[in-house]
């Protein structure tokens, strides 16, 4: 499954936000299969801070954590928020380019 | 409350407003020294409060002026966010302008998700909790390369002592929101918001300075450190200034 996080906007900010778009998003999460890959995409994201971030990676991490990547994350915003995440919860995500 | 009526001003008003002729008005219109705000289909120039103000004092003084003045009022100003969704809109403006600015393109977004960060901590910490005026100040100038943010909320110091008990001043409360993993929203796993802006910041090579009560802490682009020192005036909430 590949979730294109620009569906949910290019400024991704707030706490409230990431909240909001965890909760809508919770119903198609559950249709992931077992053995299948979670592809989180960056593309098209200008802007991206750990609140939002903490909010909606943070579930994905602790449910899915083997199957999950994250793609396409160049952006110098979404780099550190990805690492300041990954420190905050003792554990990094797996990226690719 | 805020009034949308007043937030434009006739030429006469405007030079009123300025203490200058309605001629020198128009002069600095025409060479884009001071621009209108809009033209009517009239033709009739009009002026937002917002750059009125902008001109005489300058954003910084005009925020500081706001978030330290011991009477609170809620200033007739477009930089005034009474709500998270005024400042998500107005956020999201900046943003998307940082991206015409070539100079900014490899940046902008650091200085973004930072300023975001700032400002979506005023709402988070002090939401049903505000003192007296609700929301935040948010203004910029990309022109002058300067992002301000303030609250009236109840500052750093206090949030951070629902979990760290033992803090006895803004100094310290600023060092560790700066530099400690800990949560101002406890038992909740959050709050980690300014160790990322520090962070942010940096990698962007700007400026900064953030005050809580007396506190101010200061980083500047070519050191590798912040400061921490006492500040000449009391702000109850956060002041933010970025100079990118």
């Amino acid at each position: 499954m590949n979730i294109l996080m620009k569906k949910f906007g290019d400024v991704l900010s707030s706490r409230q936000a990431g909240k909001e778009a965890y909760a809508a998003f919770a119903p198609t999460l559950a249709e992931l299969k077992s053995d299948e890959k979670l592809v989180i995409d960056f593309d098209g994201i200008n802007s991206f801070s750990p609140s939002w971030g903490d909010e909606f990676l943070t579930p994905i991490q602790k449910q899915y954590s083997e199957r999950l990547i994250l793609k396409n994350t160049a952006n110098p915003s979404v780099a550190l928020t990805v690492a300041t995440l990954g420190k905050l919860n003792g554990k990094q995500f797996p990226a690719v380019k | 409350m805020e009034n949308p009526v007043k937030k434009f001003l006739s030429i006469s008003e405007a030079a009123q407003y300025l203490s200058v002729s309605e001629a020198t008005l128009r002069r600095w219109d025409k060479s884009g020294a001071f621009k209108a705000t809009f033209h009517s289909p009239g033709a009739h120039r009009y002026y937002s409060q917002s750059d009125l103000e902008k001109k005489t004092k300058g954003i910084f003084r005009l925020t500081f002026d706001w978030a330290s003045s011991d009477v609170p009022y809620i200033p007739e100003s477009d930089f005034y966010c009474s709500t998270s969704d005024r400042f998500k809109a107005r956020h999201e403006v900046l943003t998307h302008a940082f991206e015409k600015v070539i100079a900014l393109q490899a940046t902008g977004s650091l200085i973004s998700s930072a300023a975001g960060e700032v400002g979506n901590n005023s709402y988070d910490h002090n939401l049903g909790n505000w003192p007296d005026i609700m929301g935040a100040f948010f203004a910029y100038d990309l022109g002058k390369r300067r992002i301000v943010l303030a609250d009236r909320g109840v500052g750093i110091l206090a949030t951070l002592r629902h979990v760290r008990p033992e803090l006895s001043n803004h100094e310290e409360a600023l060092r560790v929101a700066f530099t400690e993993f800990v949560t101002g929203r406890a038992p909740e796993h959050r709050g980690n918001g300014l160790k990322y802006v520090l962070n942010a910041i940096s990698q962007a090579k700007a400026n900064f300075i953030f005050q809580s009560g007396d506190a101010i802490l200061e980083v500047k682009k070519e050191k590798k450190d912040f400061v921490i020192k006492k500040a000449d005036n009391y702000i109850r909430g956060c002041l933010f200034l970025l100079e990118f």
